[in-house]
């Protein structure tokens, strides 16, 4: 631990900052649970205080009403377990061909999947927007979850801890009569199951929060996911603070109860592995 | 011959395994780089499918374009707000957080909070907060007697706004990467300079900071990077408005490109856009390797 200006810095001064600092990052989500358990009146008050003299969930039941939240957060969840499950699979399947097989050319293929990290999203969405269409997957949740299954850092990721794992374990696998994908099933996954746990992390947090692509690519209400279907009531009733922090707060509760469970091990995944720039 | 055999097959598993992965990247990542590329050189009818080879046009055209241009200069302006400011005060909390003794956890996990909380979901909450008549902003403001802002309506100060919202959320990210690097740093160099009659500021500016240049040139590129592609929080917070002023390239992008469906033009300034992440990659990791 680098505790080292310890001795010279005053403390309580560092305490001050950091406290400061803190009262900032969750002040605006306070009052956002505030307002969303206030009656409109409330809302509106000015002066504004903290605590509602009549705590109401009428901005939930709102929000509910005017917009099927239920659906947006059922679709998510259908949406980025399947991106998170597809990922997990394919990447450590090709991170195990890249680790530990023999393949000539394997080294230039690697390359060029690592290029894509180069591009970004933005540049190719326009010809990835009229593929889906050609393929008659506009507006569907299929739509969301195809260009997503497979990443490039997803598959360098696995790559490095394969790689790790000793040759005289898959040896002794062949040995005994176990094709290659047995050994990936029986042996890969089981010791690398750390780094898919931040695999999945990163990426089902990453799916989660998507914006642009769907925006582009759904229409119709009954396959909007949590985020869109936030920004669409936020579009539509850019006034109604009450129910719009209910909405937020509801699309907040998953997100930060997985936080809560999983803490530093999803700070941990998520700065080694970048992902938030 | 059977050992060749035996080889053979083994390539034949391989490519098997691989396979999906590679017809995922033929399809989904480098046919539509190639199909961008294509684009940008012609004319595309999103109706009737016809392709027109145009050469230069859109180029020329999307060089000279005022929206292409405000938006690039607000791209510009928003980056070079976030990356320097967040920067600066990330890795002023990070020192503070690896200088106390305790609670470094506790301060960590909640400055992570609006990193793991979704970017809509927070351009809401700032939404709130930005209103002009009841907001808690402008509350705070005329508890000091300064009279209440347009935040999100005065052209002059909507995309500082933003701004200031986008490096409030990424600030926990960067304070935990530099705090990692600041434990990295070998203590005994601390050790020596005190010995040496060091103060404060000097272990910073001689020991933190130039060890700590890797790490912090990391920060600076990828939030750089991160910053010139923002779109989210302009989308649900101003439209791009007023007039134009929080109107970013990747916000041009998708305008042209799916609100008036003038794919080959959105794809020119999709490729400007490539150019420009490329070349600042390349410089910001030259500049620091000197």
């Amino acid at each position: 631990m680098g505790r080292f200006y310890q001795n010279y810095f005053n403390l309580t001064i560092i305490y001050v900052i950091l406290t400061l600092g803190a009262i900032t990052m969750v002040f605006p989500f306070l009052w956002m649970i505030s307002t969303a358990f206030k009656p409109p009146s409330e809302v509106e008050a000015y002066p504004p205080y903290w605590i509602p003299k009549t705590p109401t969930i009428a901005n939930f039941t709102e929000v509910l009403n005017r917009a099927p939240i239920h659906i947006y957060l059922l679709n998510t969840l259908l949406v980025s377990t399947c991106v998170t499950l597809l990922v997990l699979f394919f990447c450590s399947l090709s991170g195990y061909v890249f680790a530990k097989l023999e393949l000539p050319g394997k080294n230039i293929l690697f390359l060029l999947i690592l290029g894509k990290l180069m591009v970004p999203f933005q540049v190719t969405v326009i010809p990835l927007y009229l593929l889906i269409n050609k393929l008659g997957l506009g507006d569907s949740l299929i739509a969301l979850i195809l260009p997503f299954m497979i990443g490039a850092f997803g598959i360098f990721f696995m790559r490095q801890f394969i790689i790790s794992i000793p040759d005289e374990l898959i040896d002794a696998a062949r040995i005994d009569g176990c094709g290659e994908f047995g050994i990936y099933w029986r042996i890969i996954l089981p010791s690398i199951r750390s780094a898919l746990l931040t695999l999945a992390i990163i990426t089902f947090m990453d799916s989660w929060g998507q914006y642009f692509w769907p925006l582009i690519v759904i229409r119709s209400p009954s396959k909007m996911t949590i985020e869109l279907g936030l920004a669409f009531f936020t579009n539509q009733y850019f006034t109604d603070y009450g129910p719009m922090m209910a909405g937020a707060f509801i699309s907040l509760v998953p997100v930060i109860l997985v936080f809560i469970a999983l803490q530093n091990r999803m700070i941990e995944s998520i700065t080694h592995t970048g992902l938030k720039g | 011959m059977k050992l060749k055999k035996t080889r053979i097959k083994k390539y034949i598993t391989a490519i098997l395994m691989l396979s999906p992965t590679i017809v995922f990247f033929i399809l989904f990542v480098y046919y539509p780089i190639v199909w961008g590329f294509r684009l940008s050189f012609g004319e595309f009818n999103l109706l009737s499918g016809t392709f027109k080879f145009v050469g230069l046009e859109n180029f020329k055209r999307v060089i000279r374009d005022p929206v292409v241009l405000s938006s690039l200069k607000n791209t510009v302006t928003f980056s070079a707000f976030t990356v320097i400011l967040g920067t600066i005060i990330s890795l002023l909390l990070a020192v503070c957080i690896e200088s106390i003794p305790k609670y470094g956890g506790t301060y960590k996990f909640i400055y992570f909070i609006p990193v793991v909380s979704p970017m809509v979901t927070v351009a809401m909450v700032w939404l709130w907060l930005y209103e002009p008549r009841i907001g808690y902003l402008n509350y705070l403001l005329s508890l000091l007697r300064i009279p209440p802002k347009q935040w999100l309506h005065d052209p002059s100060l909507a995309l500082i706004s933003i701004a200031v919202m986008s490096m409030w959320k990424g600030l926990g990210f960067h304070i935990v990467i530099f705090s990692a690097g600041i434990k990295g740093i070998s203590k005994e160099f601390y050790e020596a300079a005190q010995i040496d009659g060091a103060n404060n500021w000097q272990l910073f500016r001689y020991i933190t900071l130039p060890l700590l240049s890797p790490v912090i040139a990391f920060v600076f590129i990828t939030s750089t990077i991160g910053a010139f592609q923002a779109f989210t929080q302009m989308n649900v917070m101003t439209k791009g408005g007023p007039v134009g002023a929080t109107k970013t390239i990747v916000y041009a992008i998708y305008e042209y490109g799916f609100q008036f469906y003038r794919m080959s033009y959105a794809s020119a300034i999709a490729v400007l856009l490539f150019i420009i992440i490329m070349i600042l990659t390349l410089a910001q990791l030259k500049l620091f390797r000197e």
